[in-house]
C-alpha cells in the first residue's frame, strides 16, 4: 500500500505536499479500506465514550466524589445515555450566526483528528502483524500537518457564532496551536533524526531494535507531550475555553450533538496524542523496552500504554490551574523551543559520534537545564513577597483610632 | 465587525489602495465585552462591562443591583417581632458569613437596648463565628480555585464546609440560615456533644487547611497567575475604604477583632496575618491562614466554655428605648457594621443599615483590573471574595 | 516544580481516600434533632382535635408572609377553646424555614417538622394546606423553646411514606 517516496521528492514541495494530505485518503482505495476506516471510526466512538467515562470517575475520585453511578455497572454507560442525551437536544443557532460555517464547523474539527488515526501504528493481533491503516512514508510530516487544519474549523465555529467570548476564544485557540506546533515539530524531529526515517512504523521498529526514544530522547518526550496537550487545549493549558473566563470559548454558542462533535474531537485528540506518544517515545507496541514479549499481543501492549498516558493527562487536568496566555506563550517560545533545538543537536551528536558522546551530552544538557531553571526562579523572584503573622497588641480601655 | 457586501464602498474582493494603506497602520480596536451577570465566575450576579484591547482590559464598569432585595427596608417592617425579622433578611444578605453577621446584629442590639449576655452565650457566640469565617474562607479557596482553572479545590472546601453545616445543623436546626442568636443569648442551649464534635470539626479543619496548601498554595502555575496580579497600595486601599483582608493583603494589620474588641476577642490569642504587596496570592494566604487563626480561636473558647445560663435577662417582646447604636465587627470579608435606630415605641426598628464590607471591597475593582489580562480580571475580581447577596442587599 | 508535584501528590491521596459523597436517595444522611424543616401544624392527640386557636400571632410575625389563616367560632370539643382554625395555609415557596413562628405561638401548635423534601412539578402544591401541614407534622414533639425537651429526635423515623 505504501508508495516508495524517492529522496528527491522531498527537495520539490509543490509535487509532494499535496500527496502528503491526500496520499493515505486516496492512493489505493479498496472494500478493505473502507471497512478499515469504518471500523476505526466506531472503534473511536466507542473508545472516546469510554474514555470520557475513566476521566469523570478519575475526576470524581480525584475530587473526595465517586464519579458517574446510576446507568450501568458503575455508572458504564452514563456516556452513551449522554450521547442519547445530546442527540435529543435542541439544534439551537444564534440569530446572528453565520449558519452554513456555523453547522460545519464541528465536522471540521473532527475530521483532522479522525484522518491522523490512519497512521498509527496499533501493533499486531494474532496473526495480523502491525496493523496500519496507512503505513506512510512521510508519517511524521502526517502527523504535523494535518491536526493543524482544526484552527480552521476553530476559527469557523468561533467567528461565525457572532459571539465576542467565541471569537476571543478561537483567537486564542489559533495562537496556541501555532505557537506549539513548532516544538512539537522541533521534538519530531529528533525522532526522525534517531530512526533515519519519518515513517511511524519505521520509528516504532528502531525503538524495538535500540531503546525506546523515552530514554533516548527525554527531553523530546517531554516537549511533545506538552505541546501535544497544549495542542488539544487541555488544562492547565485550556485557556481557549477556559469556562471561568471565556466561558467554553468558540463552543459557547453549541448545543446538541453539534457541541457534542466538538467534545467527541476533543476527546478522541487526548486519545491521539496519548497513542502518538507511545508510538513515537514509548516503544509502540513492544512490550518493555528490549523484550519483545508476545508479540501477537502487541495492541494490547500498545492500549496499556496508552491509557497510562490518557490517564496522566486526565490527572493533571485536575490537579493543575490554568496557565494565562502570555505565560503559555513564553512556554512555547522561551522554553520549550530551545530546549528542542538542544534536543535536535543531541540527536545528531546520537547518529554521528555514538552513544557514549550522546550519554555525555544529554546529561551535561539535563544539568545545564536545571541550573538554568534554578537561575530563573530565583531571577524571578525579586520583590519579597508573602505574608507575615502580626501579633497585634491588645489595647486597653481606648479604642485605637484608626480608619 | 461584519463586513457589509452590499456596500458600494466597500470592494470585498480587491483592496483598494486606501485599504492596503490603512491596513499598514494598523490599529487596535477595543472591544468591549459583558461578563455577568450570568458568568461562571462573577460570583453571583456582578456584571462587568470590560472594554479590551487584545487580551488587556482597558476599562472596566461595573453595574450592580441584581440582586437587591432591599434587606434593610424589609428590616424596618412589621408591626410584630420587627428586630427579629430584621435578621432573618440580613442573614440572607451575605449568605456566607452568616454567623458573624447575626452577632454583629445581635451584639448592636444588646448596645441599644442595654441587655447582658450571659457569658457562656457569648463564648458560643465567638465559636459559631470563627466557624462561620473558616466557612466563608474555605468558599472563597473552592471558588478562586474555580476561577484559576482548577476544578478539584472547590471539592476540597466542600469536603471541610460539609463538617460545618451538620454542625451548624445539629446546633441550629439550619444549616446556612440558623437563625440561632438573641437577643441577650442564644435561642436555646448547645446540644450535649457540641464540644466533641466542634473538636472533631477543628482537626479537620488542620486537616483540611493542610490539603488546601499542598494542593495549590505551593504551585508554580498558580504563583505565576496571582503574584503580582490586582495589587492595590496600602494607601490607595485605606483612600478606597477597603477593609478585611484585601486591605491586610496590602500591609495594614487592620482587624476590628484587635483595634476595637467587641465581644470577647480580647481574651483569645491569635495573630493577624498581614501581606506586603497586596496582590491577589497574599490575599489568597491570608484568608488561609485566617482560618487556621479562627481554628486557634475556636480551640481556646471550647477549652475555656464556661457553664451556666444561656439567655440574659432580655424581655419577650424588645423594645428598645428611642436612640441609636453602631456595631462594627470583623466578617469573613472586612469591616462589616450594623446601625439601628429605635423610635422607642415600636417593636421594629425604625431604621437599620447595615456597612458592607464587599460593597465597599468592590471600589477597588477598578484599581485591580485595568490594565491586566481578562483572565487576571476573573482572579482579581475572585480574590476580592464578594457576595454579591451583600453587595446589593 | 516542588508545587506542581505536591499537588500531583494531594491528587493521589485523595484519590485513594474513601469519597465523601453519599448516595443521597438510597442513603440519607441522618437528620440531626434540631433539625428545621418545613412548619407543621400538631395535633393534640389527647383530645383528638387541632391545637392551634388562630390567634393570627404567626402570621404577623412571620418575615416572609407566607401564612395564611383564619378562625371560627368554637365550642364543641373536650377542650375550653373557644375559636378553632379554620383554613391555614403556608406558601412553602416562600418560607425562609426561620422558626419564628413556633417560637412566638403562646399555645404551641406548632413546631418545625423534619419534612425537607417539597419537590414538586408546580409552584401551586407548595402551598399546604391545613391537612397538609397537620400530616408533616404527626408524630412531632414540641421542642423549640422548652429547655427542658432536650434533644429528642422530633420524630420518630424518617419515612418519606409518612409525609405524603
Amino acid at each position: 500500500m505504501s508508495t516508495e517516496t524517492p529522496a528527491a521528492a522531498l527537495l520539490d514541495p509543490p509535487s509532494w505536499m499535496p500527496g502528503v494530505l491526500i496520499a493515505p485518503i486516496i492512493g489505493g482505495f479498496s472494500l478493505a479500506d473502507f471497512l478499515g476506516l469504518f471500523a476505526l471510526l466506531n472503534f473511536i466512538l466507542f473508545f472516546v465514550m469510554f474514555e470520557i467515562w475513566l476521566e469523570r470517575k478519575v475526576a470524581g475520585h480525584i475530587q473526595l466524589r465517586r464519579g458517574p453511578l446510576h446507568v450501568g455497572p458503575h455508572g458504564a454507560l452514563q456516556s452513551p445515555a449522554d450521547v442519547l442525551k445530546l442527540l435529543t437536544k435542541e439544534d439551537l443557532m444564534p440569530a446572528i450566526a453565520d449558519r452554513r460555517i456555523f453547522r460545519i464547523a464541528p465536522y471540521l474539527v473532527f475530521v483532522p483528528v479522525f484522518l491522523t488515526f490512519l497512521i498509527i501504528p496499533w501493533g499486531g493481533l494474532g496473526p495480523l502483524q502491525n496493523i496500519v491503516l496507512r503505513p506512510f512514508d512521510l508519517a511524521l510530516v502526517y502527523l504535523v500537518a494535518i491536526p493543524a487544519l482544526q484552527a480552521i474549523g476553530i476559527v469557523m465555529a468561533g467567528w461565525s457564532s457572532g459571539n465576542k467570548y467565541a471569537l476571543l476564544g478561537s483567537a486564542r485557540f489559533v495562537a496556541q496551536l501555532i505557537s506549539y506546533e513548532l516544538p512539537m515539530v522541533v521534538s519530531l524531529l529528533g525522532v526522525a533524526v534517531m530512526a533515519e526515517s519519518l515513517s511511524l512504523t519505521r520509528v516504532v521498529d528502531v525503538q524495538r531494535e535500540t531503546l525506546w526514544f523515552i530514554f533516548l530522547q527525554p527531553i523530546g518526550f517531554v516537549i511533545f507531550f506538552i505541546a501535544s496537550m497544549a495542542e488539544m487545549s487541555r488544562t492547565p493549558f485550556d485557556i481557549a475555553i477556559a469556562e471561568s473566563e471565556i466561558v467554553g470559548g468558540p463552543f459557547i454558542e453549541y448545543s446538541g450533538m453539534r457541541w457534542g462533535i466538538f467534545f467527541l474531537a476533543e476527546f478522541a485528540a487526548v486519545f491521539l496524542n496519548a497513542a502518538l506518544a507511545v508510538a513515537l517515545f514509548m516503544g509502540g507496541w513492544q512490550f518493555l523496552p528490549g523484550l519483545d514479549l508476545l508479540p501477537e499481543l502487541g495492541v494490547f501492549w500498545f492500549f496499556g500504554k496508552t491509557m497510562t498516558l490518557i490517564v496522566v493527562i486526565q490527572w493533571a487536568r485536575f490537579t493543575l490551574p490554568r496557565l494565562r496566555i502570555d505565560q503559555l506563550m513564553d512556554l512555547a517560545w522561551k522554553a520549550l523551543l530551545p530546549a528542542g533545538f538542544v534536543n535536535l543537536i543531541l540527536s545528531a551528536v546520537y547518529q554521528m559520534y555514538g552513544f557514549l558522546p550522546f550519554a555525555i551530552g544529554l546529561g551535561l544538557t539535563l544539568v545545564g537545564l536545571a541550573l538554568l531553571l534554578l537561575a530563573y526562579r530565583n531571577q524571578r523572584r525579586p520583590i519579597p513577597g508573602g505574608i507575615q503573622l502580626v501579633s497585634v497588641a491588645r489595647p486597653s480601655a481606648e479604642p485605637a483610632a484608626m480608619g | 465587525m461584519a463586513i457589509d457586501i452590499s456596500d458600494p464602498s466597500i470592494d470585498t474582493l480587491a483592496p483598494t489602495e486606501s485599504q492596503i494603506v490603512e491596513e499598514r497602520n494598523l490599529e487596535t480596536v477595543e472591544m468591549t465585552i459583558n461578563m455577568g451577570p450570568q458568568h461562571p465566575s462573577t460570583h453571583g450576579v456582578f456584571r462587568m462591562v470590560l472594554a479590551l484591547a487584545g487580551e488587556r482590559v482597558q476599562q472596566v464598569e461595573p453595574f450592580i443591583g441584581y440582586l437587591h432585595r432591599g434587606a434593610e427596608k424589609l428590616g424596618e417592617a412589621g408591626d410584630v417581632e420587627g428586630y427579629r425579622k430584621a435578621v432573618i433578611w440580613l442573614d440572607r444578605t451575605d449568605y456566607l458569613s452568616v454567623w458573624p453577621n447575626e452577632h454583629c446584629y445581635m451584639l448592636c442590639l444588646e448596645k441599644l437596648a442595654g441587655l447582658q449576655v450571659p457569658e457562656r452565650a457569648e463564648y458560643i457566640r465567638v465559636i459559631l463565628s470563627e466557624l462561620g469565617r473558616i466557612n466563608s474562607h474555605a468558599m472563597f479557596y473552592g471558588a478562586f480555585g474555580a476561577d484559576a482553572g482548577a476544578t478539584t479545590p472547590f471539592m476540597y472546601a466542600f469536603a471541610l464546609r460539609e463538617e460545618l453545616y451538620s454542625l451548624f445543623e445539629a446546633v441550629g436546626g439550619q444549616r446556612m440560615f440558623p437563625n440561632y442568636f438573641r437577643p441577650g443569648g442564644l435561642r436555646e442551649d448547645v446540644p450535649a456533644d457540641f464540644v466533641a464534635r466542634v473538636g472533631h470539626v477543628v482537626d479537620t479543619g488542620y486537616r483540611a487547611c493542610d490539603e488546601f496548601d499542598r494542593l495549590l498554595s505551593g504551585n508554580e502555575i498558580f504563583l505565576a497567575r496571582t503574584q503580582g496580579i490586582g495589587v492595590v497600595s496600602a494607601e490607595r486601599a485605606i483612600d478606597l475604604g477597603l477593609s478585611g483582608p484585601v486591605l491586610r493583603a496590602a500591609g495594614m494589620p487592620l482587624d476590628v477583632r484587635r483595634v476595637e474588641p467587641y465581644s470577647l476577642y480580647d481574651r483569645f490569642d491569635f495573630d493577624v496575618p498581614v501581606g506586603t504587596r497586596g496582590d491577589c496570592y497574599e490575599r489568597y494566604l491570608i484568608r488561609l491562614q485566617e482560618i487556621r487563626q479562627s481554628l486557634g480561636i475556636v480551640e481556646q473558647a471550647i477549652r475555656d466554655l464556661p457553664a451556666g445560663p444561656i439567655m440574659g435577662n432580655a424581655p419577650k417582646a424588645l423594645r428598645p428605648p428611642k436612640g441609636d447604636a453602631y456595631q462594627r465587627i470583623e466578617n469573613a470579608r472586612g469591616d462589616f457594621g450594623v446601625y439601628i435606630v429605635s423610635d422607642g415605641r415600636s417593636a421594629a426598628p425604625y431604621r437599620v443599615k447595615y456597612r458592607s464590607p464587599c460593597f465597599v471591597n468592590l471600589q477597588g475593582l477598578n484599581d485591580m483590573v485595568v490594565g491586566a489580562y481578562v483572565a487576571d480580571a476573573v482572579l482579581a475580581l475572585g480574590s476580592i471574595d464578594i457576595v454579591l447577596g451583600e453587595v446589593d442587599r | 516544580m516542588k508545587g506542581v508535584i505536591g499537588g500531583f501528590v494531594q491528587t493521589v491521596r485523595s484519590f485513594l481516600r474513601k469519597p465523601v459523597t453519599r448516595l443521597y436517595p438510597y442513603e440519607r444522611a441522618p437528620l440531626e434533632a434540631r433539625f428545621m424543616g418545613a412548619p407543621g401544624l400538631l395535633w393534640d392527640d389527647k383530645v383528638d382535635e387541632i391545637v392551634c386557636v388562630a390567634c393570627n400571632i404567626c402570621a404577623r410575625s412571620c418575615p416572609d408572609d407566607c401564612i395564611y389563616l383564619t378562625g371560627e367560632k368554637y365550642d364543641g370539643g373536650k377542650t375550653t377553646k373557644k375559636n378553632i382554625v379554620r383554613d391555614y395555609f403556608i406558601d412553602l415557596g416562600r418560607c425562609s424555614y426561620c422558626g419564628i413562628c413556633v417560637e412566638v405561638c403562646p399555645f404551641d401548635a406548632n413546631e418545625m417538622s423534619p419534612h425537607f423534601e417539597l419537590s414538586t412539578y408546580d409552584r401551586q402544591q407548595l402551598i399546604y394546606d391545613k391537612n397538609r401541614l397537620v400530616d408533616i407534622a404527626r408524630g412531632v414533639q414540641r421542642r423549640m423553646g422548652k429547655p427542658d425537651a432536650g434533644d429528642v429526635p422530633v420524630v420518630g423515623a424518617l419515612d418519606p411514606s409518612a409525609w405524603r
